[in-house]
């Protein structure tokens, strides 16, 4: 659906993209990384607004740098602010229609359709300066798959929203993907990708540094010391007992009651843990892997 | 392309040219050569025998006012939005990018030439409060005066759109040219004058209005000829198309990065 070959992105000396090279396919596709680290400028390119310094790119098979009929195609929901803040909810929505080339009628109609769908009809005859965040957020959603696109870029669409609107907004990029529309959705909170997608881009500094399945990623840093933490009443006994084990790397003391070990073969630690804890006869209060969320994933990625 | 769009496009263009800040400050800006003139034809009364109506037209209306008027829909309507990212919305449209610069500028520039115009029939009308503050004009000079209002405006926006497109920094960008090129250059003595927007403005105004004598009106410019009729049409004609050819292929190029781009 989106495919780049050694995608560049200048601002005078500071690279925004860098050497990107990327194949997105359909369903919900998560660009994850931190501000800066180029996701704005992706999403843009992607959509037209901007042309790439150099590199190729094609969405659903086009160029869609000053292609009309791409913009039919997808919708964006931009991360800035910027609206025209004296219009109506309704009437911003109807307008974005009416210019891609909807009949006043019909505009209309497709607007409130679009403000229902993102719960903002209480509120979408008062002008958007009125708006709080979140009701800007459902906004320009709303302004963004009015027009029925069959790919949406929502750039950062959780920022700034209560934890319900999130649970909302959530939902509500599900459904799009449930509706047969793919969805690329930025953002640099790690737990709010993996809420919508196990499908994740990630980049740092302009680079693509990791793509594809959440798990996929897992293999690709095989490398990268698993940790897992355990709780314990007695953990000067258990660390002394897995200092012995073969598939451990390191061991450390986190905390009075915490061992954090480092193992580079989880699936061998991980059998043989249960023995060791019962030769020790330690209890355990709680067991855990940091590294199994994205935000180790992430951390890892964009540190090495 | 689809019709239906471009009348939106162009309904839309319009639309935002009667709403927000900039046209309560336009309002203002239109209102002061009316009640320049409705003062000073009260003032007539007391001492008649002084025409002004041309005066505030030549100094107001048709710079001041005019270029102003431009400036604040020209930079607002490009330079402001690609700012806080509203261009967006109109270059993810189903119009072509070189059709809203072209738009922008035609569009914007008709309205804004009728504003001009109800303004100075309005200076037209108090001026005749005062049997002298006419001159010897007939109606017909609202006529004249509005046709240089709507080249000037037209050329004026077309630069500003070209800026707002072709420069990163195009409020700056905007706004120096013209401080530098239409106000200061015209007031020294120096052949550059000539190659002013504001001085072509000036000699299409004294043909159409003072049967080309420069008079009492261009006594600041001494150092150097004003161009004749023929030069001052063409010079603007060739501004005019320049800027709006160049404004468009600034917006068909213009990337958008928006503030937050990373």
């Amino acid at each position: 659906m989106i495919r780049t070959e050694h995608l560049n992105q200048w601002y005078g000396n500071v690279i925004a993209l860098n050497d990107v090279t990327l194949d997105v396919g359909t369903g919900i596709t998560g660009l994850l990384g931190p501000n800066g680290a180029g996701k704005t400028s992706f999403m843009r390119i992607c959509v037209g607004l901007m042309r790439a310094s150099s590199g190729t790119l094609t969405v659903q098979g086009e160029d869609p740098w000053r292609n009309v009929a791409h913009n039919l195609r997808t919708g964006y929901a931009a991360e800035h602010d910027g609206f025209y803040e004296w219009m109506t909810g309704l009437s911003f929505v109807t307008w974005m229609l009416r210019l891609r080339g909807r009949s006043t009628k019909d505009a209309i109609e497709g607007a409130r359709r679009a403000i229902e769908r993102v719960r903002l009809s209480d509120a979408m005859d008062r002008e958007v300066g009125t708006y709080s965040r979140g009701m800007r957020q459902r906004l320009k959603i709303a302004q963004a798959v009015a027009h029925d696109p069959k790919l949406l870029f929502l750039d950062e669409p959780l920022t700034g929203t209560d934890p319900l609107v999130r649970v909302e907004l959530i939902e509500l990029i599900r459904s799009f993907e449930r509706e047969g529309r793919s969805v690329i959705v930025s953002s640099h909170v790690l737990h709010e990708i993996e809420a919508l997608t196990s499908s994740i881009v990630v980049f740092h500094r302009g680079r693509l540094v990791a793509h594809g399945h959440i798990h996929a990623l897992r293999a690709l840093i095989d490398h990268h010391p698993h940790q897992v933490r355990v709780r314990t009443s007695r953990p000067r006994e258990l660390a002394a007992a897995l200092a012995r084990d073969e598939s451990v790397a390191d061991i450390e003391f986190a905390g009075e009651r915490e061992v954090a070990v480092r193992t580079r073969r989880p699936d061998e630690f991980y059998a043989r843990l249960p023995k060791v804890l019962l030769d020790v006869g330690c209890d355990v209060e709680e067991l855990s892997s940091p590294d199994d969320n994205l935000e180790a994933v992430f951390r890892y990625l964009t540190e090495r | 392309m689809n019709p239906t769009a471009v009348a939106a496009l162009v309904s839309f263009t319009a639309h935002r040219v009667f709403t927000g800040k900039r046209f309560l400050a336009l309002g203002l800006l239109l209102m002061i050569p009316p009640c320049l003139a409705g003062a000073l034809a009260m003032a007539a009364r007391v001492v008649p025998g002084v025409p002004f109506f041309d005066g505030i037209t030549f100094a107001l209306s048709l710079y001041l006012v005019l270029i102003l008027s431009a400036m604040i829909y020209g930079i607002g309507l490009t330079s402001s939005e690609i700012e806080d990212g509203t261009v967006g919305y109109v270059f993810l449209a189903a119009c072509p990018r070189w059709l809203v610069a072209l738009v922008h500028v035609v569009v914007t520039g008709a309205l804004l030439t009728v504003l001009t115009t109800a303004s100075i029939a309005a200076t037209y009308g108090l001026s005749s409060i005062s049997p002298a503050g006419l001159g010897e004009h007939g109606p017909s000079v609202i006529a004249a005066d509005a046709l240089i209002a709507w080249i000037g405006l037209t050329t004026y926006l077309a630069w500003f759109v070209l800026c707002g497109y072709a420069f990163k920094h195009n409020v700056a960008a905007s706004i120096a040219s013209v401080v530098v090129w239409e106000w200061i250059v015209p007031m020294i003595p120096n052949r550059l004058g000539a190659f002013t927007v504001i001085v072509n403005l000036r000699v299409i105004w004294l043909h159409l209005v003072q049967s080309g004598d420069p008079g009492r009106w261009f006594r600041a410019q001494v150092g150097y000829d004003l161009p004749t009729y023929g030069d001052a049409s063409m010079f603007l004609s060739v501004a005019l198309a320049l800027f709006l050819a160049l404004g468009m292929v600034a917006a068909m190029n213009r990337s958008i990065a928006g503030r937050e781009a990373g």
